[in-house]
This record gives structure tokens, C-alpha cells and sequence, in this order.
């Protein structure tokens, strides 16, 4: 496990980097392509239900300039910057005291796993009954469907500070509090960073699923409301709004990534 | 243990058993205890039975709907289809795609960018896309489950390919082998423990997308039992159908996972 | 209680289990103050464990340490353990580790630096105060986690193959250095190695350690004159321990071999 994800990131470090054209110039290419084959297919099928990609665009600026659209927009956004943040905090802490027990691990480690991999879209009903429909359900919702992930990831990067390290903080006689602080937290802090951009987009797609499921508003509400209006263009637009609008955090938040396992996880 | 440790704790060895027990052991008392306790929960009256029922009514139920033709039929075996089609589907072209992306550089440096994001994106936005342009039957519950699990199925597998060692490939081209037997004789079975764990989180993946789009907007399926018990105000059909779903997922994974790794030459 | 002649370390019938298998002794273990110990033996025999009940990061099933006359009863502070290479934290620069164990201590910032900045300087480090463990080679990490273990001013250093993981060469200059640095402090040292060599041009005293359940087999004393170099070891009474030391492990290790079989 280590061995390989040592191995890993040092492939990743070599292929990043290629000579010859710059790093983002195929991806581009490739996007390009897609949209073009989106362009012409739609142009040669004519047809009401497949619109080509002007279409959909047109349709993403008319909406964007409806206060009701932005309103689910910004709705989305809070919920899911709330229910995010507690995934991220309460994971990642409830993840490192449980790690740092090898016996209580093992013991929870296999209920946590089994229950993750439940489809846990189909226990949102509990929680709309609970909690009724609005925020709370679909907040706590996409919280349940970050958390998990964010959990087991720290459990394991906990369990699996080194030993030596370990040893070397006894032989200093340091507090359990001291080696939280200055050999835990830096150690897991790689893992830390890459279960944060996991659970970002773990967490997107339970709010946005339970949106679609029931909602009142919020951006998967507005994607069933057009399917019900058989509005296929604002699908279409409002589908690459919420790419974008996804795109942007996980894309900064795997820089974060890169810095940090650059600082440490060098190991030589 | 004799006398009093003079270790710090966090470097003592991890105990076999606590009080009398050992980590698996105490993994079934949790469950005990959390199936209890909503047991007792449910019973005590301090919750509505339209909110809740007690976990033994909910095993019976579900246990009963193994006996209803319509159940197994339509829900059933019409959900294990479709999540077999699309598990079949991404493996075939996940494990494709990788090779393609290892073996021609122009591909990998196009598709590699979208791979590490693609979870990212909430992919289930599509859906009702899918709908428009397919209706609601099986086709675009397969076209997204497949989507959703074949990038899981590309990258673990090129990491596989990869970390063939550079070595053997040096050995394979000293024996002149074409690359259809280097494929088959070296790259595949050198690749294959990757593949593998690619393939189990492959169909888990499948599972939760097939059953969030049933479950979202479709005419029948596991997940739309549980939706059309909820909107029914059915409770107990309700949690009858999510115990299904979850023992149902959860037998799945822990076979396919049994089965494929008795092909997994590192855990000889 | 500790006088001038107590011993910095005295474990009496020192055992050591683990589940079915019996990894340890019964050991008696003596070092005086300033002493330089090393323990030889073939591999799986007990040694990392023995040094490790030692620095109280094992309890033994059974016997008793003492440490300067007094029962170990946690780790000690004047105890300075130096690891296999990697004990430096990859995420400090070679200051900080340096200072890390002055930091836990609660030494001020400005106090700690100061110290640590000798100490890089003794261990000839200078100028690579603001590297990263990644860009050093292991040489230098081990010097750093020397340094680290001189920071805290022990009388006691317990070293389990600490150059293990070093080229030949390498690990000569560095042991020199190790004599060097132990010689300013005047301090005992509990040192394993695997290198005869190694053990023979730095200590006072070489203790042979059977196969597992590893217990003593034999005691060479060194008698070179301090300070050492490596031209010390072709002086005859070198070249002489240095044989009745191999005869006896190579013996172990046949007996050993082929017991597993
Ligand atoms: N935590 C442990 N659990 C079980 N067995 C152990 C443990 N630590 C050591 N052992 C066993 O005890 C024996 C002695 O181990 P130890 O590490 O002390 O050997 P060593 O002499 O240091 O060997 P080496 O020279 O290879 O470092 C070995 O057979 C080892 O397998
Ligand atoms: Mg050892």
C-alpha cells in the first residue's frame, strides 16, 4: 500500500512533465474535438430533443440572467459549502482519533467500509422524513455522502504514520497531544489533501441527487423542473454550468494537493 | 501483561483482544448494538411508525418480497441486468481505453487531465439528458452507469500498465514478441492486480449508478421501488426495499471481490 | 544514588515474547558511564529488541532495568535513541529536526535555533540549515539525526545500526565522526551494528549475541588507544577480535540456517 502509492506519485511527478508542446494543449484539443462532434451531430439530426452546443449556451445566458436560476445557483452553493466544510472537518477529525487506535480500527474499520458501500442515495427518503424537505435533508444528505470517504481515507493515512516516526516521538517522551500536533497532522496532511478534493465532488453529486430527487430549488431541481418541460437546451446549458462551477474548486484544490505532497511527502 | 508499561501508549503494541475479546469480536457487538438500539428505538413509541418501524419488521418484509413475482421480475432482475450490462460495458472499455492510453502517448496526455477530474464532475446531471434523448427505459440508465464506472475501471488499470516493469518490456522486445503477445503474455498479467481492484470498484460503482437513476426518474427497478414506497407513504415497503438494496449491494461487491481475488497473483 | 561508579545501564535477566516465539535472553547487560557497548549478532536475534526495552520503548516480559541506578519507568531524557536513517521528518528543514528535540522540551525558539545551529555546524553541516531531508543524501540525514540526539546533552545513546543503510565508505567517515562527537560528551552508547568492523574500531567492548533467543555468547574487549581512526584496525590486537568475532557469528549463523530448514 505504501510501497505503491510512494511508486505512484513518483510516476506521477516523471510523466507530468513531457517535452514538446505544453501539458494542457492535448486535453484542449480533445475538448475541442468533443464540441465539434456535439456541433455537427446535432446540426445533421435537426431534431427538438438534441440541441447543438450555440443552443445550449444561448439557453445558459438567458437563464443565468433569471433571478429564480441564480437564486437556485446560490442555493446550491451555500448548502453545499456548509455540508462540505462539517464533511471535511468532522471526517477528517473523527478519522485521526479512531486511526490512531490500531485495536478500535480494526474493530469499526469493516461497519464503516460495508456501510460506504451502500448506494446511499436510496436512504435519502430516512432523511427527508426525519428532516423534511428543504436544506437540512439535502444538506445532511450530501454531508452523509462526503463524510464517509473523507473518514476512511484519514483512518487509514492515520494508521499508517510511520512507525519510526512513532518510536522516535516515544524516545523524546512526547505527549499523546505533542504527537497529534507536530508527527500526526504533518504526516497526514497529503492524505488530507487529496480526500479533500475527493469529497468535494462525493459530496456535489449527493446534494445534486437529492435535489432531483425533491427539492424546491437548488441546481438539480432546475435540471428536473426543464426535463418536466421537456426544455432539453437549459438542460444542456445548465449541465455545463455545473461542470464549470465543479471544475473550478477540484482544479484548485489539486494544486493544493500538488504543494502539499511536495512539501511532505518527499520522501527520499 | 505484568506490571505497569513504561511505553508511551502510542508505541505499545496493538493489543489481540480487549477485555476478553478481539477486534472482530467487538465489530459484531457494535452491529448488535446499532441494530438494537434502533430496534428498541422504533418500538419505544417515541417515534412515528410513519417515520420509522423496527428493524426485525423491515428484514421480514424485505425477506417476503423475495416471494413477490412482480418484485423479483420487475425490480429484481431487470436492476442485476442492467448493473451487469454496464459493469460488463466499463470493463470491457475501461481495460481498453488504458491500454490504448499506455500504449500511444498523444492519447494518455489527452485523456489523463479528464480522468484525474472526472469524479469531480456530478455526473448524474446527464441524466436527464440520457432521458430526453433516449426515453426512460433501460438505455440511459446503461449509457450512465457505464460512464460513471468506467473511468474508475481506466485509471486503476493504467496504473497497472504502467507500473509493468521496465525491465520485462526490455525483455519482451529482446524475444521479438509482437504486440499482441506482449499484450497477452506480458502487460495483462503483469497488469491484472490493478485491473482487478479497478474491476471491484467498477461494479460498486455501477451498483450506486444504476440504482441513484432508478431511483431519480425511471418506470421500475430496485431504486424505484424505494422511491415509489416513499412518495406512497408505504414506510415499511420503504425500508424493506433499503435493506434490500444495501444487503443486495453489499453481497455483490463481497463476491465479485471473492471471486477476482483468486486471480490476484500478489495475494498468493 | 548514581556515584561515579554506578552504571549508566544495568539490565538483569532482560526476556522478551512475542506470542509463541521467545525473541530474547534471559540477558544480563552492563555499560559503565561513558562506556562505548556494541552488540553483534546474526540477524532476527534480538538486537533492535533488546536496545529497545533499553530505551523503554518495549516492556520485557521479564527482568529489570536500571538506567544511572534508577528503574526505567518511561523514556528518559538524558536518553538520546538515534535511528535508521529515515528518523529525520521529512517535513522540516534541517534545522528544525535538529531542534525538534529541543522543541518538544519546550526550549524557546530563539534559544532551540541557536543551540541547533552549533550543533549543524559540529556535525558539518553548515549551510544546509534550510534543507529539506529530500535533498540530502543519507549520510548527511544521519548526521542530522545525530545532531538531534547531542542537542539534548545525553549520557546515554543507544544506536541500532544507525548507518546500516550507508555505503562502506561512508559509513567509516561517519562512524569516525559518531567517535569524535561521542568523545566531546563523554556519554555511554548502546551501539548495533552488523559490521565487525565498525564495531571493533569503535567501542570498548564487543558483545557477541547467539541466535534467537539471543543471548550473549561471548564478550571481546578492545583494547585500542583513544582517540580512534580507521588505521586503528590493522593494528594486530584488532585484526585478532575481529576474527574470534566472526568465528562465532559464522558458526551461529550455520546453526541457524540451517535449523530453518
Ligand atoms: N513486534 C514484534 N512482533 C512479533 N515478533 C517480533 C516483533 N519484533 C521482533 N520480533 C521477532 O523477534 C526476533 C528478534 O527481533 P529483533 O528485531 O530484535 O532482531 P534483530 O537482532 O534486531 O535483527 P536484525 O539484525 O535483522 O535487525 C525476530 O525473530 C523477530 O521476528
Ligand atoms: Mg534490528
Amino acid at each position: 500500500m505504501n510501497a505503491r502509492s510512494v511508486r505512484e506519485s513518483h510516476r506521477g511527478a516523471s510523466t507530468d512533465r513531457h517535452p514538446g508542446s505544453p501539458a494542457w494543449a492535448p486535453p484542449l484539443v480533445l475538448a475541442g474535438l468533443i464540441v465539434i462532434a456535439w456541433a455537427v451531430s446535432s446540426s445533421l439530426a435537426d431534431s427538438a430533443v438534441y440541441p447543438g452546443p450555440a443552443e445550449a449556451l444561448e439557453s445558459l445566458w438567458s437563464d443565468l440572467s433569471s433571478s429564480r436560476f441564480l437564486g437556485s445557483v446560490v442555493d446550491t452553493a451555500r448548502v453545499l459549502l456548509l455540508s462540505y466544510g462539517a464533511a471535511v472537518v468532522i471526517g477528517s477529525v473523527a478519522g485521526m482519533m479512531l486511526g490512531l487506535s490500531a485495536f478500535w480500527s480494526g474493530a469499526a474499520l469493516p461497519l464503516v467500509y460495508a456501510l460506504n458501500s451502500i448506494p446511499k442515495i436510496v436512504l435519502y427518503p430516512i432523511f427527508l422524513l426525519f428532516l423534511g424537505i428543504g436544506d437540512m435533508s439535502r444538506g445532511s444528505f450530501a454531508f452523509v455522502s462526503g463524510v464517509l470517504p473523507m473518514f476512511l481515507i484519514m483512518v487509514e493515512a492515520t494508521a499508517g504514520v510511520s512507525r519510526l516516526h512513532l518510536k522516535m516521538s516515544a524516545s523524546l517522551g512526547m505527549s499523546r497531544w505533542s504527537l497529534i500536533r507536530r508527527i500526526v497532522v504533518p504526516s497526514v496532511l497529503p492524505s488530507l489533501a487529496a480526500g479533500m478534493r475527493l469529497c468535494f465532488g462525493l459530496t456535489l453529486i449527493g446534494l445534486l441527487l437529492a435535489e432531483m430527487f425533491s427539492g424546491s430549488s437548488g441546481l438539480g431541481y432546475e435540471l428536473l423542473r426543464n426535463l418536466s418541460l421537456a426544455r432539453v437546451e437549459n438542460i444542456m446549458g445548465q449541465v455545463l454550468l455545473i461542470g464549470v462551477l465543479a471544475l473550478v474548486p477540484t482544479l484548485a484544490l489539486q494544486q493544493l494537493e500538488l504543494r502539499i505532497r511536495r512539501r511532505y511527502e518527499v520522501t527520499a | 501483561m505484568t506490571a505497569r508499561s513504561v511505553v508511551p501508549a502510542y508505541v505499545r503494541p496493538t493489543p489481540a483482544r480487549v477485555a476478553g475479546m478481539p477486534a472482530r469480536g467487538w465489530t459484531l457487538v457494535l452491529l448488535v448494538v446499532m441494530v438494537a438500539s434502533l430496534e428498541l428505538y422504533a418500538r419505544s413509541g417515541a417515534v412515528s411508525r410513519l417515520d420509522l418501524i423496527p428493524v426485525s419488521e423491515m428484514a421480514t418484509r424485505s425477506i417476503e418480497l423475495l416471494g413477490d413475482r412482480d418484485f423479483v421480475v420487475d425490480a429484481l432482475l431487470r436492476s442485476a441486468l442492467l448493473i451487469c450490462v454496464s459493469f460488463v460495458a466499463s470493463a470491457l472499455v475501461g481495460v481498453g481505453v488504458a491500454y490504448a492510453m499506455s500504449r500511444y502517448r498523444w492519447i494518455h496526455r489527452a485523456m489523463k487531465p479528464y480522468v484525474n477530474v472526472f469524479y469531480a464532475l456530478p455526473i448524474f446531471a446527464l441524466y436527464p439528458v440520457m432521458v430526453v434523448m433516449f426515453g426512460t427505459g433501460m438505455v440511459p440508465i446503461i449509457l450512465l452507469a457505464t460512464l460513471f464506472s468506467v473511468v474508475i475501471v481506466i485509471a486503476n488499470s493504467l496504473v497497472g500498465f504502467e507500473s509493468t516493469p521496465p525491465i520485462v518490456t526490455k525483455l519482451a522486445r529482446s524475444l521479438e514478441m509482437t504486440p499482441s503477445q506482449q499484450l497477452r503474455k506480458i502487460l495483462l498479467p503483469s497488469a491484472l492486480p490493478d485491473i482487478l481492484a479497478g474491476l471491484k470498484l467498477g461494479l460498486g460503482y455501477a451498483i450506486i449508478a444504476v440504482l441513484a437513476t432508478e431511483f431519480i426518474l425511471a418506470t421500475t427497478g430496485l431504486g424505484q421501488v424505494v422511491n415509489r414506497a416513499y412518495n406512497n407513504f408505504n414506510t415499511v415497503d420503504m425500508y424493506a426495499g433499503i435493506v434490500f438494496v444495501s444487503v443486495f449491494a453489499l453481497l455483490a461487491n463481497l463476491t465479485l471481490s471473492a471471486a477476482l481475488s483468486s486471480f490476484d497473483w500478489r495475494r498468493r | 544514588m548514581s556515584s561515579a561508579t554506578t552504571p549508566i545501564v544495568r539490565a538483569t535477566q532482560v526476556e522478551q515474547h512475542f506470542g509463541p516465539v521467545h525473541a530474547l535472553g534471559p540477558v544480563d547487560l552492563r555499560i559503565e558511564r561513558g562506556e562505548f557497548v556494541s552488540i553483534v549478532g546474526p540477524s532476527g536475534c534480538g538486537k533492535s529488541t533488546l536496545l529497545e526495552i533499553v530505551g523503554a520503548l518495549q516492556d520485557p516480559a521479564s527482568g529489570t532495568v536500571e538506567i544511572d541506578g534508577a528503574p526505567v519507568d518511561g523514556p528518559r531524557r538524558r536518553t538520546a535513541i538515534v535511528f535508521q536513517e529515515s528518523a529525520t521528518l521529512p517535513w522540516r528543514t534541517v534545522l528544525d529536526n535538529v531542534a525538534f528535540a529541543l522543541e518538544v522540551r519546550g526550549i524557546g525558539r530563539k534559544e532551540r535555533r541557536d543551540k541547533a545551529r552549533e550543533l549543524v555546524q559540529i556535525v558539518g553541516l553548515a549551510g544546509f540549515e534550510d534543507h529539506y531531508p529530500a535533498q540530502l543524501s543519507g549520510g548527511m540525514r544521519q548526521r542530522v539525526a545525530m545532531a538531534r540526539a547531542m542537542s539534548t546533552e545525553p549520557d546515554l545513546i543507544l544506536a541500532d545500526e544507525p548507518f546500516g543503510a550507508l555505503d562502506e565508505q561512508t559509513r567509516m567517515l561517519m562512524a569516525e565522526e559518531l567517535l569524535r562527537v561521542v568523545d566531546t560528551i563523554g556519554c555511554g552508547v548502546l551501539f548495533i551494528t552488523h559490521s565487525i568492523q565498525e564495531a571493533v574500531l569503535l567501542s570498548d567492548r564487543v558483545l557477541v549475541m547467539g541466535r534467537r533467543p539471543g543471548t550473549f555468547i561471548d564478550e571481546v574487549p578492545i583494547d585500542l588507544p583513544r582517540p580512534r581512526s580507521h588505521v586503528a584496525l590493522s593494528e594486530q590486537s584488532a585484526t585478532e577480535a575481529q576474527e574470534r568475532i566472526w568465528a562465532q557469528i559464522r558458526s551461529e549463523a550455520e546453526v541457524a540456517m540451517r535449523s530453518e530448514r
